[in-house]
């Protein structure tokens, strides 16, 4: 469990974080500028708050009425950085190894062995940093903070310089090290729709202050209106059940509570539970019911909110489930969308994003 | 020929000895500028540095006034029975003292280019300060060292003005290369002597910088 409550300023940039997480996968989520990794370097040691707290379970980290301040080094807590700072003097066997040589054995709880095939980099080893790939960076990165025998991993922004198939892949090893080897995780992002899926808990954090916290799903309508994510891709996530595959075709349908979508083939057995995003700005709206479309997935629905950020607009749509779609201004008034006006929202096929599965 | 041999031996032995003196304290007077905030740091910086724009004469003047015979110093270590002022140890002092700010300047130059970042990184691994500077920073400025103590060895080298202060200019004890060109210019028929110890300062320049590109090559090519 870590607790913290703990105040920071610099320049006119104040930072108060006062929040309690279980040992599991938590998320802190805000936009850029929030004090997301400064909060992580509070934590972990390498900032000094101006006062509070911090605990790790039963461990205190940092106490400024007890003065306490543990050093960074024996916090034992793993730090994933956006840019990997893999050692580049040094081959991915050695990156590897700077920590694990540095944990005394009694503490030691993986072998090099171990990690190595749980993170895939048996064919790095001998590589050096400038030779590898965005996602092996992070994947070493990942392996040498995990042989450092961490009491939690603290994830900053890990995904932001991986194209999309190496972050699904990063994410992949990412859960695998938090359930097979059992590890809490604190990952910070300012777009949680990467890992939504697998957050046990999100914190949302805005301006320095905790604006929101509790189980994902409980979140998202907060997520959507406030005006917080204004820097991030809006997504609409919802839970579908596989009903049936149609390989003549390559399809695949699938459905959610109240609708039923048709998506391009997916692996999954029939019955199975799966998570789905639709990007905001990936569904179109019509204002009377279409023909002759290409697009396989059509809905019907009533407006039920239009909230008007500084330079973007997100209509919410009650379809049985509700979506949020993003327009632009001049979109409203052609179509004359007002609050309770019945509307169609088209998705095409290929618009899904399946999330969980990974 | 031979008679060229020990001055260009007594040469070596007081470039190099003051070259093996700087590596350690240049580093770490470099690491320390680069990376420790403490008050009169300014200061500090000013006393390394100005012997590189002191005329030579200069420097050696005021390191006599400190370590010569009656020199605040130097009658503290007359009483231990140590004479410095006009040895071989004088001149390894005069060289050392002018080259001081440059193997500093490449120290630091190249610690400041090593990314704190990396330290961070390191100390969330467990590493300790001393083994953050041991395997991560000494390692990351390893060029900035070699160009120093290369660049420190030929300055160490020439060495003329501070020398002839503190250590004289006595034959077979302090008559480094320089000293022996400047006598023997002096000398009605000294030329030609002069000129064979000309090319030979040329032929130590030379190796030196070959030397220099040959160890940079060697660890570029290590973090690749």
């Amino acid at each position: 469990m870590l607790k913290l409550d703990l105040s920071k300023t610099a320049g006119d940039f104040h930072l108060h974080l006062q929040v309690q997480v279980a040992p599991s996968f938590v998320s802190l989520f805000g936009p850029s500028g929030s004090g997301k990794t400064t909060a992580l370097n509070l934590i972990s040691g390498l900032a000094k708050p101006d006062s509070g707290e911090v605990f790790l379970g039963d461990t205190c980290l940092f106490s400024s009425s007890r003065r306490v301040n543990i050093k960074p080094q024996q916090r034992r807590l793993g730090y994933i950085f956006q840019e990997s700072r893999l050692f580049p003097h040094l081959s991915v066997q050695q990156n590897i190894q700077f920590g694990l040589n540095l944990t005394p054995a009694p503490e030691r709880r993986f072998t090099s062995g171990e990690i190595v095939e749980i993170c895939g980099l048996q064919a790095l080893l001998n590589r050096m940093p400038a030779a590898l790939s965005g996602g092996e960076r992070q994947r070493v990165a990942l392996a040498r903070a995990i042989l450092a025998a961490p009491r939690c991993l603290l994830l900053d922004e890990p995904l932001a310089a991986l194209d999309h198939n190496a972050r699904l892949s990063f994410l992949r090893f990412l859960r695998r090290v938090h359930i097979d080897l059992e590890l809490p995780i604190l990952y910070v992002s300012h777009d949680i729709s990467n890992v939504i899926n697998f957050a046990d808990e999100v914190i949302i954090l805005d301006n320095g202050r905790v604006v929101g916290h509790g189980p994902p799903k409980s979140l998202l309508d907060k997520m959507i209106s406030e005006p917080l994510v204004a820097s991030a891709d809006l997504s609409n996530l919802f839970e579908v059940r596989v009903d049936s595959h149609d390989p003549q075709r390559g399809l695949t349908l699938v459905a959610s509570e109240k609708n039923e979508f048709t998506l391009p083939a997916i692996s999954a057995g029939v019955g199975e539970q799966l998570l789905l995003n639709i990007p905001a700005s990936e569904i179109i709206l019509a204002t009377s019911e279409p023909s002759g479309l290409s697009a396989s997935n059509i809905l019907r629905g009533a407006v039920a909110r239009i909230n008007r950020l500084p330079d973007r607009v997100f209509v919410e749509i009650d379809a049985g489930e509700k979506y949020t779609v993003e327009i632009v201004e001049a979109t409203v008034q052609r179509l004359s969308l007002a609050a309770g006006k019945e509307i169609f929202l088209i998705v095409k096929a290929s618009s899904f994003r399946r999330l969980s599965g990974l | 020929m031979n008679a060229f041999l020990p001055v260009t031996f007594l040469s070596l032995k007081v470039a190099l000895t003051a070259t093996l003196v700087l590596i350690p304290t240049g580093t770490f007077l470099g690491w320390v500028l680069a990376r420790k905030q403490f008050p009169g740091k300014t200061l500090v910086e000013g006393a390394i540095s100005i012997p590189l724009v002191l005329p030579p004469v200069v420097t050696g003047y005021m390191l006599l006034i400190l370590l010569g015979p009656k020199g605040y110093i130097g009658e503290q270590l007359a009483i231990l029975g140590i004479r410095l002022a006009f040895t071989w140890q004088a001149a390894v002092v005069a060289a050392a003292t002018v080259s001081l700010p440059l193997m500093v300047r490449a120290v630091r130059l190249a610690v400041e280019g090593v990314d704190e970042e990396l330290e961070d990184a390191a100390r969330l691994l467990r590493a300790s300060e001393t083994g953050i500077f041991f395997s991560i920073t000494l390692p990351l400025a390893v060029h900035g060292i070699l160009a120093g103590t290369i660049l420190s060895f030929a300055r160490a080298l020439g060495e003329f003005g501070a020398t002839i202060i503190l250590a004289s200019n006595i034959e077979g004890v302090t008559q480094t290369i320089p000293l022996a060109i400047f006598t023997y210019l002096n000398q009605v028929d000294g030329e030609g002597k002069a000129m064979i110890l000309v090319v030979i300062s040329i032929c130590l320049a030379y190796l030196s910088i070959l030397a220099s590109a040959f160890l940079s090559r060697k660890f570029r090519h290590a973090e690749t």
